[in-house]
Parts: structure tokens; C-alpha cells; sequence
């Protein structure tokens, strides 16, 4: 073997070694003590973990106006290994997003932890508020401030380790519309009150837990981002603005100390237009102990029963006349009083009315007289019929915080037989306005009885679901729905109401309820409700009108009846209603 | 034949042949090598510039729909019903009253009906592009497959057959 070829052998010799000792070490890293580390390690540089909240379904109108969406705002937290001054991020913060300088300066001072490099400083700010951040960072990055401090060794200043992250939060482009309906949504992402806690689970949508790939090889496996589905109401934008306003007039006129008004589709049960107050800005929801101090409900049409009085007497009568135990021309004698149970029935005015027919008691609104009906239809079949128009349960209306009221029973421990009589006349019987309107519905739709809703369609995946109109039941018939709503308009006519509404013939009863107390009906204060349903051949609206506690007159109707007209008038504009005449005319053509 | 066999031989003596032959060999290898590198490499790249621009897309995406959500509340909020009776008003609007509507018939309306809020439908996916099991299998897998069916087919109608 020559010189060359023994270099070539030791070349080759050293080659295989130098290759061998590599080949050994990986081996011995992949298997060693500190592989598993090493593999966690890599882990997460291959990618991360998280859990995809989905945008938040939107809230429209029955026309696409929407009056639930969303918009951009901003988390800002910091990566801690990256943070050169503390001070300057506590600064900057205070100063454009104002937050608490002593509060940012601890957080931002933290040492990195292996597992808590990242920590949330604020959320939920707005764009207007990032845009000046930034202003102020590039400003920062530019060199053009010094730190004030004379030590050498202090760091200069520097928004270094600053994150800014976009999401989407809930806003409400119509701020107090509709509120009492729609609710609101928290922080967190929880529904309260209204359609957004009803249909929270709906409208939020599921929570996707994935894994982010940084490696580019795997972006294929990378999901897209989850949607809650989108509601559409049945509430019309206008109406409810219509409604809205006429409502905080009527209680500024009245002197009340809340209201609510009530209006559906009797044919179909889609509520249109609802309002109560108080109302607050959706979009400071976290003003809402203010706005709703103690125990005030949220929305009083679905979660305040009360008293409703005389409005209860169409129940009363509808009973009277579908057991045929009264007929519309059935005779009685007023004579002022009327004795049931032990107790003593009086009028409103303590007067005796003297002979009537079924007319002149709804016209007159005499508690003699539907007590009499009442002891007449007898208890067992009374309650019946009560039960029949759902009072007592739930209506099933899909907005939450619905209460059922009350309506005792024969059998019940506080039921007397006296309470037959006050029933009758709406008094010992208490019931939300939803309620009222869900049993009166009856009366204005041929005896059937629907369920409201607030919800006219769903839209998920790209598919809008119509729902359907629910039927709650029929507890009259045609024929006693007919007669008691031509005698109810005739008694408005009769009446001269201030409840009518010109070119259209109306229906409806006033009520004047007094509010009871601890020591009984002592406090002189009422209730004043209207209810009302149009045009009488082909009812398009029901209107229910509830005035707490009036100052100008205790009368549903002096304070009420006039604002059911004022509402029907803009309703048969919004909802393009012809008048009665124009309507007979095309259809006898 | 004597003749060629001394050049044979003569080939085979001279040592500076066997070094060139043996170079001439390493250099082939590692040509070879240099390539099957180069062209891995430039696969490689290839695939992580277009799944980096995938995510950069991914990432467009998130924006737009933040966008598109921004954009939808702020025209929202440019009509709210408040909004809208504002600038009536200053256009000298007023709402309207029943003594001033004229209401004519027309065949065949059936008056406002509300909308379809559903996006609209979205064009058919595209069919996923499908490859011949030639451009994503190895050899290996090719020579296992081959094995598989043939020998284990025929091992099997064999064994059923007897």
C-alpha cells in the first residue's frame, strides 16, 4: 500500500467514524432522558391548541333591518419576554384606553412563567381608542420620547411585547329599540333577558376546539370559523319606534309610572311591536342596575302579572255567551249591587244601572252585572273557560322571563266563592299583558287562540326556516268570537270612545283595575288597560295598552283608550291597512 | 485474442485507471445526490410558500369577515330608525297622515312581503382534484401493494380452490 492510497483509507476510515458517532447521537437524543422534553418542546412549535368561539348570530327585523350584529374591538395583552419598559405600556394605556396605570404596571412587571408567557390587560376597546395606541407606539418606535428619569441604566422608553388582537363583540346599531325584546349579551358571551337568553344556545352557536397548525405542510386541515345562526322577528323597526314613542308620551301625559304596550298579528300570533319601560342602550348594557334598580323587570309585557280589571270582562263575557248562559240580548236588572259568596259586588260608580242587556253591561263596564254572568256560568265551568284561555300557564311566547301569573281554582286553599265574582270583573285574577293578549286573541280570530312569538325565521347554514304560526287552542267558537267583538265595537260606537279610530271599525274594552296592597284596595291608585283588535271584518292588529299607576286620571278610559287610537291610527298607515270603505269597495269589485 | 487480453491486462495495471474510474463513480453519486437534494428542496419551498400564502389567505379571510361585520352595523347604525326620521325631518319630511293617503287597487299585489335573509346560494364545491396513486405513492408502497394483490390474491383463490 503507497502513501496515497493509505490517505484515502484513513480519509475513508475517519468519514465512516465521524458518521457513525453522529448517527449515535441522534439516536441517543431521540431515546435519551431528554427526549420526551424535547418532543413536548417541539409540540408546540408545530402548532397550538384553541377553542373557536363562533361569531354570534345576527338579530334582524321582519323587514332585514338589523337590529343585533357585530363589530371589531380590540383585546391588548402583553408577551412578557418581550416587555423592555413596563411603565411606558402602563402609560399608554392609561392614557388612551384608561385603564388603571398601577394596575397595568403589576401586570406587565411580571416575570415570564414557562407555562404564563402571555398575560390579557384589557378587552373589548374600541377601534377609535387602538388607532391612538398606535399613533402613540409608532411615535414611541421613532425614538421621539426620553425616558425622564436621569438613571443611566433605566430602559428607554417602549411599547415592546404590546399585542393588540381583534374579535368581534355584539352591538345593536338602534340602541334602545326593541331592548325590553331583544336582551343583551354580557362579556363573557352569555344571553340575558329577552330573545338573546331565549335563543342563546341558538344564536351563539357551538364552541370548536382545534388545533392550529404552524406548520405550512398541514394549513390544509386548518377549520373554518363556526357561525351562529341569525334570527328574524316578527317586530316591524317602524311600529315598534311608532309604538315606542307614543308610549313614553302616553306616560309623560298620564303621569304613570310605567307602561307597556302590547301589539300582534291576531291571525298568526306574531307580536310587532312591543314596549315597556324602562328601556336601556344595549350598547351599555352594564348600566343595567341602574336602569332597572331592585326587582323591575326587564320586559313587564311577559314577566309582571297583574290585576288587569275590566279588560278581564270580555273573557268573562265570551265564557258567558259560548256556555250559553247569557245571550247578547239576555235582560238584567242593575240594581247596584250583587251578593256572592258573602261579599258585596258594587259598580265602578257605586250606582245601579237599572235593566241592561249584555250590550249595555260591556258598555258600561258594570261589575254587577258580570258577576251575575259569572254566578250564572257557574264556577267549575267559569274556570274552565279561564283555563282554556291559557290564564295561569305560560303562554310558551319565545322571549324569556315569562311568568304565569295567577288564577286560583275551586279546591285551591285561598280560593273563595267570593273570588268567583271578583274574578269576573278582572280583580283577584292576575295575568301578564302577554297573556291578556294571547286569550283575546281568541275573540279577534274566529275562537282560535294563538301562541306569540317573536321569531319569524331562522337562518342557519345558509338556509332561512320559516317558523310556523302555532294554534294555543279554541276555547270559543266562531260564532261566540263573531258576536262578542261586533258587540264590543258597537259598545265603543255607542260609547263615543276616545278609543275609536276614524274609517275603521274597531273593538275593544277599557279597564281600570285598583292595585292592591299589604291592607287591601286602600291605596287609590290603578291600573288603566286598554285592549283593542281591528279592523272588526278582518283583524289585522290587537292592541294592548297598560298604564301603571296614573296621576290624571285613574280611568283606562280617560288615559288608555286614547292612546290604543293613537297607535291603531299609525298602525293602518305602517301596515298599509285600507280603510273600511276602500277595502269593501275593492272587494265587492 | 493474445492482443486483447495484454490491453486488458494493460487497463487493469495502470493504477491512475482505477482512480479515475473510481472518481468518476463518486462524482456520479454525488451528482445524483446534488440533484435529488436540489430537487427536494425546491419541492419543499414550493410547498411551504404555497401553504404559507394559504394561511396569509386564512388570516384575509378572518379580516374581511370582521370587515364585513364592521361595515354591516355602521350602515346599520347610518339607518337606524332614529337616524332615518333625523334626516327626514331636515328634508322637511313629516310623517304621514290617513287623510293624506290615496289608496289604489292593483291587480295581482299582494301587498309587502318580507325578505329572504338567507345568503345567497353559493356556486357548486369544486370536485377534489384527484391524483393516480403514481404521484403520491412510494416505492415502497407500490411494491407492497403489488405484492399484496398478486401474491396474496392468487395464494388465496389457491387455498380456496384446493
Amino acid at each position: 500500500m503507497n502513501g496515497s492510497s493509505r490517505r484515502l483509507y484513513f480519509m475513508s476510515i475517519s468519514f465512516v467514524f465521524a458518521a457513525l458517532i453522529i448517527l449515535g447521537r441522534i439516536i441517543f437524543i431521540q431515546n435519551g432522558p431528554q427526549a420526551e422534553p424535547l418532543k413536548e418542546q417541539s409540540s408546540t412549535y408545530r402548532g397550538f391548541p384553541q377553542e373557536i368561539q363562533p361569531t354570534r348570530g345576527e338579530i334582524y327585523d321582519r323587514w332585514g333591518n338589523l337590529l343585533a350584529g357585530n363589530t371589531t374591538v380590540y383585546e391588548i395583552g402583553v408577551e412578557l419576554q418581550h416587555v423592555k419598559n413596563p411603565e411606558t405600556i402602563a402609560l399608554a394605556l392609561s392614557v388612551y384606553t384608561g385603564a388603571d396605570f398601577g394596575e397595568i404596571y403589576q401586570i406587565a412587571s411580571q416575570e415570564p412563567a414557562p407555562d404564563a408567557v402571555y398575560a390579557v390587560l384589557q378587552d373589548f376597546v374600541s377601534p377609535e381608542k387602538i388607532t391612538q395606541l398606535e399613533e402613540f407606539k409608532q411615535q414611541v418606535d421613532a425614538g421621539a420620547y426620553v425616558s425622564a428619569t436621569k438613571d443611566e441604566n433605566a430602559a428607554p422608553p417602549s411599547l415592546d411585547g404590546l399585542v393588540i388582537t381583534p374579535h368581534l363583540a355584539r352591538t345593536y346599531p338602534e340602541d334602545d329599540l326593541a331592548s325590553n325584546i331583544l336582551g343583551f349579551v354580557s362579556r363573557e358571551g352569555k344571553g340575558y333577558f329577552g330573545v338573546e337568553e331565549k335563543y342563546n344556545d341558538l344564536l351563539a352557536g357551538r364552541i370548536k376546539k382545534v388545533y392550529y397548525a404552524n406548520n405550512p405542510y398541514e394549513v390544509s386541515s386548518m377549520p373554518s370559523p363556526p357561525v351562529g345562526a341569525s334570527l328574524v322577528l316578527t317586530i316591524d323597526r317602524e311600529v315598534q319606534d311608532s309604538v315606542q314613542q307614543i308610549l313614553e308620551r302616553a306616560i309623560e301625559t298620564s303621569g304613570s309610572t310605567s307602561g307597556t304596550i302590547v301589539v300582534i298579528h291576531p291571525q298568526t300570533g306574531e307580536i310587532l311591536a312591543l314596549a315597556s319601560t324602562p328601556r336601556m342602550n344595549l350598547n351599555e348594557f352594564w348600566s343595567y342596575s341602574e336602569v332597572f334598580p331592585g326587582s323591575t323587570p326587564f320586559n313587564r309585557a311577559v314577566s309582571q302579572a297583574y290585576e288587569p280589571g275590566s279588560v278581564f270582562k270580555v273573557l268573562t263575557m265570551a265564557a258567558g255567551f259560548d256556555s250559553g248562559a247569557v245571550k247578547p240580548n239576555t235582560s238584567f236588572l242593575d240594581t247596584g249591587v250583587f251578593q256572592i259568596g258573602g261579599i258585596y259586588i258594587q259598580n265602578w260608580n257605586m250606582g245601579a244601572w237599572g235593566p241592561q242587556d249584555m250590550l249595555g253591561c260591556m258598555q258600561h263596564s258594570l261589575n254587577v252585572c258580570l258577576a251575575w254572568v259569572a254566578s250564572e256560568i257557574g264556577a267549575k265551568t267559569f274556570y274552565e273557560y279561564m283555563q282554556d284561555f291559557g290564564l295561569g300557564r305560560l303562554t310558551g311566547v319565545d322571549i324569556a322571563g315569562e311568568t304565569p301569573g295567577r288564577l286560583k281554582l275551586p279546591g285551591d286553599g285561598d280560593w273563595y266563592e267570593a273570588d268567583l265574582g271578583t274574578n269576573s270583573f278582572g280583580q283577584g285574577v292576575s295575568a301578564t299583558p302577554m297573556q291578556m293578549v294571547t286569550a283575546i286573541s281568541a275573540l279577534a280570530n274566529d275562537g282560535k287562540m294563538v301562541t306569540p312569538h317573536v321569531v319569524r325565521a331562522v337562518i342557519d347554514q345558509g338556509h332561512q326556516y320559516d317558523i310556523t304560526p302555532q294554534i294555543a287552542g279554541m276555547p270559543i267558537s266562531k260564532e261566540t268570537a263573531r258576536a262578542m267583538t261586533n258587540l264590543l265595537a258597537i259598545s265603543l260606537e255607542k260609547e263615543s270612545s276616545s278609543a275609536l279610530v276614524p274609517g275603521y271599525r274597531v273593538a275593544g274594552k277599557t279597564g281600570t283595575a285598583e292595585i292592591p296592597s299589604p291592607a287591601g284596595y286602600t291605596s287609590g291608585a290603578t291600573n288603566a288597560s286598554f285592549v283593542g283588535w281591528g279592523p272588526v271584518d278582518d283583524p289585522q292588529f290587537l292592541i294592548y295598552i297598560w298604564l301603571e299607576k296614573p296621576t290624571t286620571s285613574p280611568w283606562g278610559s280617560v288615559v288608555a283608550a286614547p292612546v290604543f287610537s293613537e297607535v291603531a291610527q299609525r298602525l293602518v298607515i305602517l301596515m298599509d291597512i285600507p280603510p273600511d270603505d276602500v277595502r269593501t269597495a275593492q272587494t265587492s269589485n | 485474442m493474445r492482443n486483447a487480453q495484454q490491453l486488458i491486462l494493460a487497463y487493469a495495471d495502470a493504477p491512475w485507471r482505477k482512480q479515475l474510474q473510481f472518481i468518476g463513480l463518486f462524482s456520479l453519486a454525488l451528482v445524483m445526490l446534488a440533484l435529488l437534494a436540489s430537487l427536494y428542496l425546491i419541492v419543499s419551498a414550493q410547498a411551504t410558500t404555497y401553504g404559507r400564502e394559504i394561511q396569509n389567505m386564512q388570516y384575509t379571510i378572518k379580516d374581511l369577515q370582521r370587515q364585513n361585520a364592521d361595515l354591516q352595523a355602521m350602515l346599520a347604525h347610518v339607518s337606524s330608525a332614529d337616524v332615518m326620521e333625523q334626516r327626514a325631518e331636515e328634508l322637511g319630511l313629516q310623517p304621514a297622515q290617513p287623510e293624506q293617503i290615496v289608496y289604489l287597487a292593483v291587480e295581482g299585489y299582494s301587498g309587502r312581503q318580507p325578505p329572504n335573509l338567507a345568503p345567497p346560494a353559493q356556486p357548486a364545491p369544486l370536485p377534489a382534484p384527484s391524483y393516480s396513486p403514481e404521484f403520491s405513492q412510494s416505492l415502497i408502497d407500490w411494491f407492497i401493494e403489488q405484492a399484496g394483490v398478486v401474491d396474496l390474491n392468487a395464494l388465496l383463490s389457491e387455498v380456496t380452490r384446493r
